[in-house]
């Protein structure tokens, strides 16, 4: 009797405890969630729900629900297919060349040589401007008559233009300033996994005759791959959501060639004040930058 | 050297999220007025809001605060917090009311006009920019009409001392000549740049010109469209297509698209012999040879127009408007008066010489003093005040239009068919139940 009473207490402190620290838990995430609820959850679920309601801007109370209008909409409109285009344009040559290009860089920046520290601080300039002031630069560089960019090419005899006006050459001149902006991200993050590369790795394979290609290789591109990827899949992210390079420099023009889904999903809600059509349009966004974050966090759980 | 303990950390950081939620959560304190309009927090008008701020506090025992927003910022903020009651007093642009109107924001003036000791001075033109549902809705302060910028000594090279000629065809001829034997030089050039509002006002001018009134009238179940293709064909196709092709373009291709900058800012810098502008064109004196040119070379004369067409012109009037919920209007309306007072315009003028370069009020001078600027008086007098409809597809439409046009996508009169179309079909009403 006296055991089964021992073990009976034993269960109970045992229960106790246990449900003393999951309330305790419970208790402790509650605050988090709900503000999660409240600034995430809460505006994502009325987005969806806006995208199959007819909604004015100017009368956001007012909602009809339309159910698949908008989507049916969508799918009959040209300029959101050129915005979907463009985007995907915009994200996929901005993100390559800022890794390239980044990975160039942070091989350059690993090298032992005089001066690569401030040569290392210098790289990070170009990040750290606001993003204003790198479309000012670029849109007085291509002014027509006095921009840098012309007085050059006029000096050589070569053709001058308001690049940002001309149909070809918008697109790339919007994805140069990406790259422009992030690339030196992109080197001092491969550059900081590169540091943890042990030096004895290196030592080996020398000692194995292989070549600075081949380390390269089989050693510094494996070690580099997982903060690669988590830096490619974020700036995949972060450039198709951008709005402010695009809005500033061109608005989305000439002739559309640079309309984006962020700037046509902004003309959509705050010009045309069609937010139920608009949300319809950000609703698509959400599931192709959703299938972007469950690779994400896929990577991240890699080990 | 003292070590911050993580409780410490904690705490500061709490103290600074508090801060923070607070200054999210309002601006000022409740006894505070508040004032949005765009040089609202420029250095150049720190006298003149003080003034401000000195007189509604003698009057109303309140003090103002006054924040600067820019113009697409501001309409945002007032649309979605506005219904909150911040800010008491509104600053904006002749499209804003409309707006401001169907979304429930603004109070209407019109049995308050015995409050402004100053309003029986106002152009009747002016108020009439801010008159719809029976209901005025907004003081004006100042304003402006397009007209055409010149330069006089590269006109009089080709006989023309007394300013460009009045027909358009003869006009862009004339331009076209200019820029075909001046390397370093377009003979006339127009904001074309998609998004730039400046675009659609350009256009909308030369369309008034046709329709002698507004581009949208209500007759009686909703907004008409009072232009056709032909009209827009016109435009379309005797100044817009000439701008880049034909026989004699008037512009280099490189200006296709140009924002504004490269408009105002390229004629003070004698890139442009002639351009569409407004009387601040006076304001830009960076250089010597910017002042030179507003000084000495520069002259304004109506705009060109086809031999049916009247001398109508793009009205800007600008607003000072009451949220309707404000907690105190009767302190709202004494900063709408003193901000819209012919003593508030004379102090603007001395700050900014354009804002009063056509003054909206009979009692305020025009700093217009040289008789080369004084087209832009008969401009004003000729301008028409854009309807309050809702702008977007509108203004969508008519950049569609214009790039089609200028990059030779589409011939005139397959643009002026698309634009009526487009134009027809725009969904104008802003008020949702006017169904």
């Amino acid at each position: 009797m006296a055991v089964s009473t021992d073990r009976l207490s034993s269960y109970r402190k045992q229960f106790v405890s246990l449900s003393t620290e999951t309330w305790l838990g419970w208790g402790l995430l509650l605050p988090a969630g709900l503000l999660m609820g409240v600034i995430i959850l809460y505006p994502i679920v009325d987005g969806v729900l806006t995208s199959f309601q007819m909604r004015s801007f100017l009368r956001p109370e007012a909602r009809e629900f339309v159910f698949m209008s908008n989507y049916r909409m969508l799918v009959q409109d040209g300029v959101f297919w050129t915005a979907l285009w463009n985007s995907a344009v915009l994200t996929g040559v901005s993100v390559a060349l800022q890794f390239l290009l980044g990975l160039g860089l942070a091989l350059l920046l690993k090298q032992k040589v005089p001066g690569i520290t401030i040569f290392r601080s210098i790289t990070m300039v170009t990040w750290v401007l606001p993003v204003i002031v790198i479309v000012i630069v670029f849109n007085w560089l291509v002014q027509p008559g006095y921009g840098l960019v012309n007085l050059v090419l006029a000096e050589f005899g070569l053709p001058t233009d308001y690049w940002f006006s001309n149909t070809t050459w918008a697109l790339p001149l919007i994805v140069l300033m990406h790259v422009w902006k992030n690339a030196p991200f992109f080197a001092i993050a491969l550059f900081a996994s590169m540091q943890s590369i042990p030096d004895e790795l290196y030592e080996a394979a020398r000692m194995d005759g292989a070549s600075a290609v081949q380390q390269f290789r089989y050693i510094t591109l494996p070690n580099i791959s997982y903060v690669a990827m988590i830096m490619i899949v974020l700036h995949v992210l972060y450039t198709f959501n951008n709005f402010d390079f695009v809005w500033l420099s061109t608005g989305g023009g000439p002739l559309r060639a640079t309309e984006v889904l962020p700037t046509y999903v902004y003309k959509q809600a705050f010009d045309q004040y069609l937010l139920g059509y608009a949300a319809s349009i950000g609703v698509v966004m959400l599931i192709i930058m959703m299938t972007f974050t469950v690779v994400y966090v896929k990577l991240e759980d890699l080990d | 050297m003292r070590e911050i303990s993580k409780r410490e950390l904690l705490r500061a950081g709490g103290a600074a999220a508090a801060a923070s939620v607070a200054g999210c959560l309002g601006s000022g304190g409740d006894d505070q007025l508040t004032f949005w309009w765009i040089d609202g927090d420029s250095d150049d008008y720190e006298d003149h809001n003080e003034w401000l701020a000195e007189t509604v506090e003698s009057e109303t025992d309140r003090e103002l605060e006054i924040t600067g927003y820019a113009y697409s910022d501001l309409r945002q903020n007032v649309l979605t917090g506005g219904r909150q009651g911040t800010p008491d007093v509104i600053e904006g642009v002749i499209e804003h009311p409309g707006d401001y109107v169907a979304a429930d924001i603004i109070e209407p003036l019109t049995d308050r006009t015995d409050e402004i000791p100053h309003f029986d001075g106002f152009h009747e033109s002016a108020l009439d920019a801010f008159r719809f549902q029976d209901e005025l809705w907004a003081l004006p302060y100042t304003g402006n009409g397009r007209a055409l910028v010149y330069n006089k000594e590269v006109l009089a090279e080709y006989g023309y001392e007394d300013g460009p000629p009045e027909d358009i065809d003869e006009f862009m001829e004339l331009a076209g000549t200019i820029n075909e034997d001046r390397d370093d030089m377009n003979g006339f050039h127009l904001t074309t740049e998609r998004g730039e509002v400046r675009a659609t006002q350009e256009f909308l001018s030369h369309v008034y010109q046709h329709t002698d009134g507004s581009l949208y009238e209500w007759d009686g179940d909703g907004w008409a469209l009072q232009a056709d293709s032909d009209a827009f064909e016109a435009i379309l196709g005797d100044i817009y297509y000439r701008l880049f092709h034909g026989d004699q373009p008037t512009a280099g291709s490189e200006y296709q698209s140009a924002g504004w900058e490269t408009n105002d800012v390229g004629f003070t810098e004698g890139e442009h012999a002639m351009i569409h502008c407004g009387p601040w064109i006076e304001g830009f004196r960076d250089t010597d040879a910017q002042v030179e040119m507003v000084e000495e070379n520069a002259a304004v004369s109506l705009l060109p127009k086809h031999a049916d067409a009247s001398d109508a012109t793009y009205m800007e009037v600008k607003p000072v408007m009451l949220n309707a919920h404000s907690d105190d209007l009767d302190s709202g309306m004494a900063v709408a008066s003193a901000w819209s007072s012919p003593e508030a315009l004379e102090r603007m003028a001395e700050i900014n010489p354009g804002a009063v370069a056509t003054p909206v009020h009979e009692d305020v001078e025009s700093t217009l003093e040289d008789e080369d600027y004084t087209a832009f008086v008969d401009a004003f007098e000729n301008g028409v005040a854009p309807a309050p409809i809702a702008w977007g597809s509108v203004r969508e439409g008519i950049y569609d239009a214009i790039e089609n046009v200028i990059f030779d996508e589409q011939t005139p009169a397959e643009a002026a068919d698309e634009l009526e179309r487009a134009l027809e079909a725009a969904d104008v009403d802003l008020d949702p139940d006017a169904e």
